[in-house]
């Protein structure tokens, strides 16, 4: 028997006590407590929606402290699969390919001048490389519906991804800034380096660029499912 | 019930019904053991979702009387791991029954 609209209104009210942040495994706790209401209806017990909720939740989950560990070892789980998922793309990546690639990068670093404009030149390809990732996501971004409040930790997990490069890529920058302003490590301008170091650089972005894309596809082909 | 038992249930379940949900399995269990052995939600779900993240199981999700209903299914490892998991529960019930069925025969020697 299908819960009322006004049943189900105060289900979702009565289940944002429990404070579940993240919609994936909300919609996975809700739909169970609703399934369980309906079988419970099914079954004849016509009691008000709030008495059969709490017997649901209680035989079921044994209350509020067992949904809370529910979504404790959720996102401990999900976490380790990204963590898998996410080797898995860097591994697929260093490869002999990318080590050929690596190999031709150093040797056209080689014949670069090691100058100014060369270094300017080198890290703004940098930035452009980091900023791959970013523009993927946003122009291929799944639309994951959330309720108010909640937020999607899939989607967090991916952005999170997709902004690390560009994240560390300032970090660096900034570093190098501090050390040669602050501390008058003037060698470790960029405009210094050898054209290989660069290249190494561009080498890891690269793979890291690649990995993620991968890592996108392979998430949402799972999640749109 | 004995660890490591949920799983290859779970498993077993998936590998026979293809794709099920959270509530689906319980009552299931529920249904197969004629009430004698219920699964609780707190066992299940982190139980499911230690094989996802193993890879054991994938998910997919569809819109059901209007809400998101999270199904999972065997992935391709995890229909390998069916096989294995049963062959490992089987041999630990044939050992359990071996040492069940030699106690009162080790009674009577002792006598």
């Amino acid at each position: 028997m299908k819960l009322t609209a006004e049943e189900l209104d105060w289900v979702k009210k009565r289940m944002d006590w429990y404070d579940i942040k993240f919609q994936e495994i909300y919609d996975e706790v809700a739909d169970h407590i609703i399934t369980g209401i309906e079988a419970a209806r099914n079954g004849g017990d016509q009691r008000d929606i709030e008495k059969v909720f709490h017997t649901v939740v209680d035989n079921s989950f044994g209350g509020y402290l067992g949904i809370d560990r529910i979504v404790e070892t959720y996102q401990k789980a999900f976490r380790q699969r990204m963590r898998r998922a996410n080797y898995a793309s860097y591994k697929f990546y260093f490869n002999r390919q990318t080590t050929l690639l690596l190999i031709f990068l150093l040797a056209f670093g080689f014949y670069l001048p090691a100058n100014k404009i060369t270094g300017m030149v080198l890290m703004g390809g940098l930035l452009l490389i980091s900023l791959v990732p970013v523009v993927y996501a946003f122009i291929n971004r799944v639309k994951i519906k959330t309720d108010k409040g909640k937020y999607s930790m899939l989607k967090n997990y991916i952005f999170s991804r997709a902004y690390l490069l560009l994240i560390f890529f300032a970090a660096l920058l900034n570093s190098i800034n501090i050390l040669v302003k602050d501390f008058g490590l003037t060698f470790l301008k960029p405009a210094f380096y050898p054209a290989a170091v660069y290249m190494v650089l561009y080498y890891l972005f690269i793979v890291y660029g690649l990995s993620f894309i991968r890592l996108y596809k392979q998430t949402y082909k799972v999640a749109s499912q | 019930m004995l660890k490591g038992t949920l799983q290859t249930i779970i498993l077993k379940l998936l590998d026979d019904n293809n794709q099920m949900y959270g509530y689906e399995i319980t009552q299931k269990v529920k249904e197969i053991t004629a009430g004698e052995m219920i699964l609780t939600e707190g066992a299940l779900y982190p139980a499911l979702h230690k094989l996802e993240a193993d890879g054991l199981l994938e998910t997919s999700t569809e819109i059901v009387d209007g809400r998101a209903r999270k199904y999972y299914k065997l992935t391709e490892q995890g229909g390998k791991e069916v096989t294995d998991k049963l062959n490992e529960a089987k041999a630990f019930i044939d050992q359990l029954q071996l040492l069940l069925n030699l106690k009162p025969a080790l009674n009577k020697l002792s006598k």
